[in-house]
């Protein structure tokens, strides 16, 4: 880039390469920097290899967790259901699932969704831990949650016949109308998800 | 509906600009770069929520402007207003723009508008539809499907994200590095979808079948000779051919579920050599006869003229039809689309444009670029508006002498 010093030129570059950030962020993140206190610039800094040196997977369920703490802190949870695991694409699903408070087995993360075009075959994703998992201890049921898109259906697909036999039930989340949306603001596909979805309505 | 204004802030080689299009005709002139297609894309875009021609969308918007916007008046018989206003950012847009489509001041869906008003776009590489390659057919098709169908509009959409997915994992089996099991997951999605597609062209193509004859002969109506004589006949061939023999008849797309399966099994072998799907809507087509043989190979120019008009003419009526059975209405002029006619007439014969535009106007609000005015046809040229384009600027045009 002309007219801008080294140093500067990197940070941007390498600010660049995060995922949702372009050129102009970059540039307007570098200039914050130069702007802070050396203590902060250093502090970003030092989060930043702490992340990659403390953070390890869970080798039990894949999830991330720090270093010296296998299994992690879900899994090492004595009071959470065993007999049920919960698979998601991402850690942060596993966050999103826990705010909720409406789940307490445990989880297993898949670092992915089958995505032949991105060249991520089942073998890339961690479908062979958990099947090992399944394996060694009783499970009643999987709950497949990857997301209701094309790959991660390829994903669930896959996953449900590697896990069938292997395991007491295996289930999808289900998919339809949001909580508190309109029906007449609902795309087809969704409405046509929820009716194929309905249920009986439970009488108190 | 109709278009009572037109109005652009950084929109392509617009800084603003402003149009409002006679109820019948209208007439944007200028010479060739000067911006003339810029203003049939915009509405095209507003209607429909993409663009014909950008690739991506920032390419509407106006060089280091951060954002576009595209605003269109409607105005249904009873003359009640309704304000389109559509934001497109652009490369230099910080995250709070987004694109986003208003109707009256509410949020809606971009896309979503086609429920209120449809246009109808005629370029002039459609002068080559019948001869072009296949994928100019089924873009003829699915530009119909896309404003009436909204869920085969979806199925578009995923339909080629199935087939790149597909198609990877057919290389990646050929390369060894992946099962043929896999492709399991990817064979239902592509047989449920594409199935539900080719069902919903085949009706389009029964739709329009019903037209063609009778606007055929309009268009033909004063063509010398035995130019315009002869039935046309349009047909969807699909790419289930021998599995699927009586094609013409069906159109449920549960019964072309199980043809589609078979013939994807007899492929199965050379779909991985080629590391290519090779069924599907993707690889379908339409062909048209004319007195019993193939238009591409044995009719004329000029023949092959009137039937794209009268295929034109008729997508026109079928996209006016489609609202009236949704509407309450009937059959009135407020389901007419606009028709935007892209510097059509310059290919077209003096008699012939004549005949086409009179047809048009019937049919719907037309909107019309020429470099050329003296393609205009005679009877319209001391009757219409002109408005003149100019390095980005627009203007209302003393009448034409």
């Amino acid at each position: 880039m002309a007219g801008l010093i080294a140093p500067v030129a990197r940070l941007i570059e390498e600010f660049g390469k995060l995922p949702g950030v372009g050129q102009k962020t970059a540039q307007r993140l570098t200039y914050h920097m130069l702007r802070t206190s050396a203590e902060e610039a250093r502090a970003l800094a030092a989060a930043l290899v702490a992340v990659k040196e403390q953070v390890g997977y869970c080798s039990v369920c894949c999830n991330i967790t720090e270093r010296d703490v296998d299994p992690c802190s879900i899994c090492g949870d004595a009071r959470r259901d065993a007999l049920r695991i919960c698979v998601v694409e991402e850690p942060l699903d596993v966050l999103a699932i826990e705010r909720t408070g409406e789940f307490h087995g445990r989880y297993h993360v898949l670092h992915g969704a089958i995505s032949p075009m991105d060249g991520i075959g089942p073998e890339r994703i961690r479908a062979r831990e958990l099947v090992l998992r399944v394996s060694d201890q009783e499970i009643d049921e999987v709950i497949l949650a990857t997301n209701p898109n094309l790959e991660g259906e390829a994903t669930a697909m896959y996953l449900a016949d590697l896990l069938s036999g292997k395991v007491g039930s295996v289930t999808r989340i289900a998919r339809g109308l949001p909580v508190g949306g309109d029906l007449e603001y609902a795309d087809d596909v969704t409405l046509i998800r929820s009716f194929q979805g309905r249920r009986q309505v439970e009488r108190a | 509906m109709r278009l009572t204004r037109l109005s652009l802030e950084q929109y392509r080689s617009y800084a603003a600009a402003e149009l409002h299009p006679d109820p019948g005709l209208t007439i944007i002139a200028g010479p060739n770069g000067a911006g003339k297609t810029n203003l049939l894309e915009a509405i095209w875009v507003a209607v429909t929520g993409r663009s014909n021609r950008a690739a991506a969308d920032h390419e509407l918007v106006r060089h280091g402007a951060p954002w576009a916007r595209i605003r269109l008046d409607l105005s249904d018989e009873h003359l009640n207003p309704s304000r389109v206003e559509l934001v497109v950012p652009g490369v230099e847009a910080g995250p709070e723009v987004r694109k986003r489509l208003l109707v009256n001041g509410l949020s809606r869906r971009p896309s979503s508008l086609t429920e209120t008003v449809r246009a109808v776009l005629f370029r002039p590489e459609e002068m080559l539809l019948l001869v072009g390659p296949p994928s100019d057919r089924r873009r003829f098709l699915d530009g119909i499907l896309t404003q009436s169908d909204r869920r085969a509009a979806r199925d578009l959409v995923d339909l080629a994200r199935v087939v790149a997915q597909r198609n990877a994992l057919l290389r990646a089996i050929r390369a060894d590095e992946a099962q043929p099991a896999q492709l399991d997951f990817w064979d239902e999605q592509l047989v449920t979808i594409g199935s539900r597609l080719m069902a919903a062209r085949v009706a389009v193509v029964a739709r329009l079948a019903e037209r063609i004859g009778a606007l055929h002969a309009a268009v033909a109506a004063g063509d010398e000779g035995d130019e315009g004589a002869g039935e046309v006949r349009l047909e969807y061939l699909d790419s289930l051919r021998d599995a699927w023999p009586e094609r013409a008849s069906m159109a449920a797309a549960g019964e072309l579920e199980g043809p589609f399966r078979t013939r994807l099994a007899e492929v199965r072998q050379k779909e991985i050599w080629n590391g290519s799907t090779l069924v599907g809507p993707h690889r379908d087509d339409l062909r048209v006869e004319l007195a019993g043989r193939d238009v591409a190979s044995h009719a004329s120019r000029g023949q092959q003229r009137t039937i794209i008009l009268a295929l034109k003419l008729a997508e026109t009526e079928l996209l006016a039809a489609d609202r009236n059975s949704a509407d309450t209405g009937g059959a009135d002029e407020t389901a007419q689309p606009v028709v935007l006619l892209d510097d059509v007439f310059s290919e077209l014969d003096a008699e012939r444009a004549a005949r086409a535009l009179e047809l048009l106007m019937q049919r719907g609000q037309v909107l019309v670029t020429m470099a050329d005015l003296s393609t205009l046809p005679k009877r319209h040229r001391h009757s219409v508006a002109v408005w003149q384009v100019d390095a980005g600027q627009l203007r209302l045009a003393p009448r034409v002498a």
